[in-house]
């Protein structure tokens, strides 16, 4: 049967590797050493494959934007906005029969999401996959969880469905070796004039219940909590998401930092397998 | 009434490079294109995002739409918690090449958010 070898909650924003060199030091170091810390473990584990929930950044869709979609092919093309985040733009590698065969156990377990051949990647996908995996080789399975445009998934059914994806990679006949991404948020507000302000005790409080595991909590964050936190605050639903997927494992605060320069709120967590 | 649909429509297209490459050639006809009205034209020829965050029309896209199209963002990007001291900033110089290195990061000057 297939195991999940490591979970891992992260913030995805441009600034992470765009702009590496502009906040304080001890921000920047706090944060790297964390996703580089990760990356060894990647590089020791040699997971067969990674599960990334993240958003999809107006890349994908306009309208219909769908709720909840997997990238079903044997390759993605991406990041799209590659310039922007200093990441070479090409083909990453896709997972088509495990991501179908997701799919299909998906709607036999009253879970619908919308399968896509072709997937444009993001920064939202784009920063903590090449973060991890810089050589590109390991297969992505990129699904794309609406944090976008209202009306959003509840928490609650995304916890749903990672707790689902987790059941589903244990009963896989071939074994693999999965990576679990969540990424995101953690607080922060993009485009408007409020963008740079970071609301820290949101974002405390949000890494508490993942350490306590307090899934009640975390089911209970509503749209417009999230959102009085900012636009981007919304995308802690692919940390949810992560956290059903390791459900019975400890999730480790590695770094938080409020990152003014990155307008970002940025966390890095770990589930131990 | 602001048609924020449509032209949040236009600015969702205007994030690939057929599209920009579209805009600069003929603003005034992809305006036709996507049905633009003289109203919803109006900030677009002002320069300005605001009227179109105050319609409701949603703030990334906004962002990136603005960029495109040379109007005055909503957002500021340039904030900071302080200017470096001169050896701080070649520290994180330094720090940021080394991760830039082990990560193969495009190296030229970023172009904006
Ligand atoms: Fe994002």
């Amino acid at each position: 049967m297939g195991q999940i070898v490591l979970g891992v909650g992260t913030s995805h924003s441009p600034g992470q590797t765009s702009q590496i060199d502009r906040p304080p030091l001890k921000q920047v170091e706090n944060c790297w050493n964390a996703w580089m810390k990760i990356r060894s473990a990647v590089q020791t584990l040699k997971p067969d494959l990674i599960v990334e929930f993240s958003n999809d950044h107006w890349c994908n869709y306009y309208d219909p934007y769908p709720p909840l979609a997997i990238g079903v092919g044997a390759s993605h093309y991406g990041p799209v906005d590659g310039d922007m985040i200093k990441i070479p733009k090409g083909q990453i590698p896709g997972h088509a029969d495990f991501a179908m065969s997701l799919l299909k156990a998906a709607y036999e377990n009253g879970f619908d999401p919308v399968p896509q051949q072709n997937t444009l990647i993001d920064h939202g996908h784009a920063i903590p996959y090449h973060t991890f995996n810089p050589e590109h080789n390991i297969p992505l399975v990129p699904i794309l969880i609406n944090a976008i445009t209202e009306p959003m998934p509840t928490t609650r059914r995304l916890y749903q469905f990672g707790n689902f994806v987790r059941t589903f990679i244990n009963s896989r006949p071939k074994g693999e070796r999965v990576m679990i991404i969540g990424a995101g948020g953690i607080a922060h507000d993009v485009g408007t004039p409020r963008s740079g302000w970071i609301d820290t005790d949101f974002d405390h409080e949000f890494l508490e219940n993942l350490e306590h595991d307090r899934v009640e909590n975390i089911n209970a964050y509503t749209s417009e909590r999230m959102g009085k936190s900012g636009n981007g605050a919304h995308e802690i639903r692919s940390w949810v998401a992560a956290m059903g997927a390791m459900k019975g494992t400890k999730a480790k605060v590695l770094a938080y930092e409020p990152v003014v320069e990155w307008i970002t709120g940025t966390g890095v967590v770990v589930w131990e397998a | 009434m602001l048609n924020v649909y449509q032209v949040g429509k236009l600015m969702y297209i205007l994030k690939t490079p057929p599209g920009i490459a579209e805009w600069k050639k003929d603003p005034e006809a992809m305006m036709d294109r996507f049905g633009l009205t003289e109203e919803d034209r109006g900030p677009i020829r002002d320069k300005v995002a605001r009227p179109f965050y105050d319609a409701g029309l949603h703030a990334h896209l906004l962002g990136s739409g603005s960029r495109a199209m040379g109007l005055e963002p909503m957002a500021k990007y340039g904030n900071t918690s302080g200017t470096p001291t001169p050896e701080e900033a070649e520290e994180r110089k330094k720090f940021s090449d080394k991760i830039a290195t082990e990560l193969g990061l495009i190296t030229q000057t970023p172009v904006g958010r």
